[in-house]
C-alpha cells in the first residue's frame, strides 16, 4: 500500500493522504499489457503500487515504428498527470514490463475532493506541478545537451 | 530390301527422339514471357556511382537487428537521462555537458 511518502502525496498529513487514497481503485496491469495509448483521452492520474511502469514514444527505425523508453515509473511514483492537466491527453504510451498494481484515480472524483478540501487540492496539485516541472527540467537538459552534439559535429 | 529395313529401323527412333526435344523446347520457350512494353511504365535505372562502388560500402541497416538498436537506443536515453538529472541536482557548465559512455556517441 503506498504511503503519504509516495510523490503525489506528499506533504499531506496522514488522514488527509489515507482519504484522498480512499479516492482510488486499485488495478492490475499484466506483464506485456499496455495501461494508455499516446493521444487517449486522459481522465485518471495513476499511482504505482508494485512492479514499473515504462513510457515510451514512437519512432521510426528502418521503416519501422518502435516505442522507444522514454521513462519509468516505479512503485510510490506518480503517471499519467495529463489526466488532471488540460487538454487531458495522454502524452506518452505506458506499459508494464512486469506485472504491476497500480491505484487509478478519476479525475472527476479528485476534483470533487479538492473542491471539498482545498488545502490537500493545493498540496496535491503542487505535487503534479513538481513532477512536470521535473520532467520538464530533465528534457530541457537533454535536449540541450542533444543539440550541443549537433552544434559540435556540425561546425567544429 | 534389307538395307532399306535397316536405314527405316535407324532413323525412325532418331526423327522420334529428334521431335520429343524440339516439342520440349518449344514448350519451354512458350512458358518464357518476354517483358512487354509498357507505355506507362517508366525504366527504373540504378543512380549514377562515379567514384564509389555502393555495394561495397558498409550499410549500418545490414551490420545490427532493430533489437540491438532499440537496446543501444534505450541505453543513450538511460545514460542521457542521469546525465540531465545530474544537472538538475548541480545546475553548472560543467555538468550539463558532462560526458556519458553513451554507445550512440561513442
Amino acid at each position: 500500500m503506498p504511503t503519504p511518502q509516495t510523490d503525489l502525496l506528499k506533504g499531506l498529513t496522514e488522514d488527509e493522504a489515507t482519504a484522498v487514497m480512499a479516492l482510488g481503485t486499485t488495478i492490475t496491469v499484466p506483464a506485456g499489457e499496455t495501461l494508455f495509448h499516446l493521444g487517449e483521452p486522459a481522465d485518471r492520474v495513476f499511482l504505482v503500487s508494485r512492479g514499473r511502469i515504462t513510457l515510451t514514444l514512437p519512432m521510426q527505425i528502418r521503416g519501422t515504428e518502435e516505442d522507444v523508453l522514454v521513462e519509468e515509473r516505479l512503485a510510490g511514483e506518480t503517471l499519467g498527470w495529463s489526466g488532471l492537466i488540460p487538454p487531458h491527453r495522454f502524452t506518452l504510451k505506458a506499459t508494464a514490463p512486469v506485472d504491476c498494481r497500480l491505484l487509478a484515480f478519476p479525475r472527476e472524483s479528485l476534483l470533487g475532493h479538492f473542491a471539498a478540501h482545498p488545502a490537500v487540492g493545493y498540496v496535491v496539485t503542487r505535487n503534479v506541478a513538481a513532477v512536470i516541472g521535473h520532467r520538464l527540467g530533465v528534457f530541457q537538459a537533454m535536449w540541450l545537451r542533444e543539440m550541443q552534439r549537433a552544434v559540435a559535429q556540425r561546425w567544429s | 530390301m534389307a538395307m532399306f529395313l535397316m536405314i527405316l529401323f535407324t532413323s525412325v527412333p532418331v526423327l522420334v527422339l529428334c521431335a520429343i526435344l524440339f516439342a520440349g523446347t518449344s514448350r519451354r520457350n512458350g512458358e518464357e514471357k518476354l517483358p512487354e512494353f509498357q507505355p506507362g511504365a517508366k525504366a527504373s535505372l540504378a543512380p549514377p556511382r562515379f567514384f564509389a562502388d555502393e555495394s561495397v560500402r558498409p550499410s549500418p541497416q545490414t551490420t545490427y537487428p532493430v533489437e540491438v538498436l532499440l537496446s543501444q537506443i534505450e541505453r543513450h536515453i538511460r545514460l542521457e537521462q542521469a546525465a540531465a538529472e545530474s544537472f538538475l541536482d548541480v545546475p553548472t557548465r560543467e555538468s550539463l555537458h558532462s560526458r556519458t559512455a553513451t554507445p550512440l556517441m561513442n
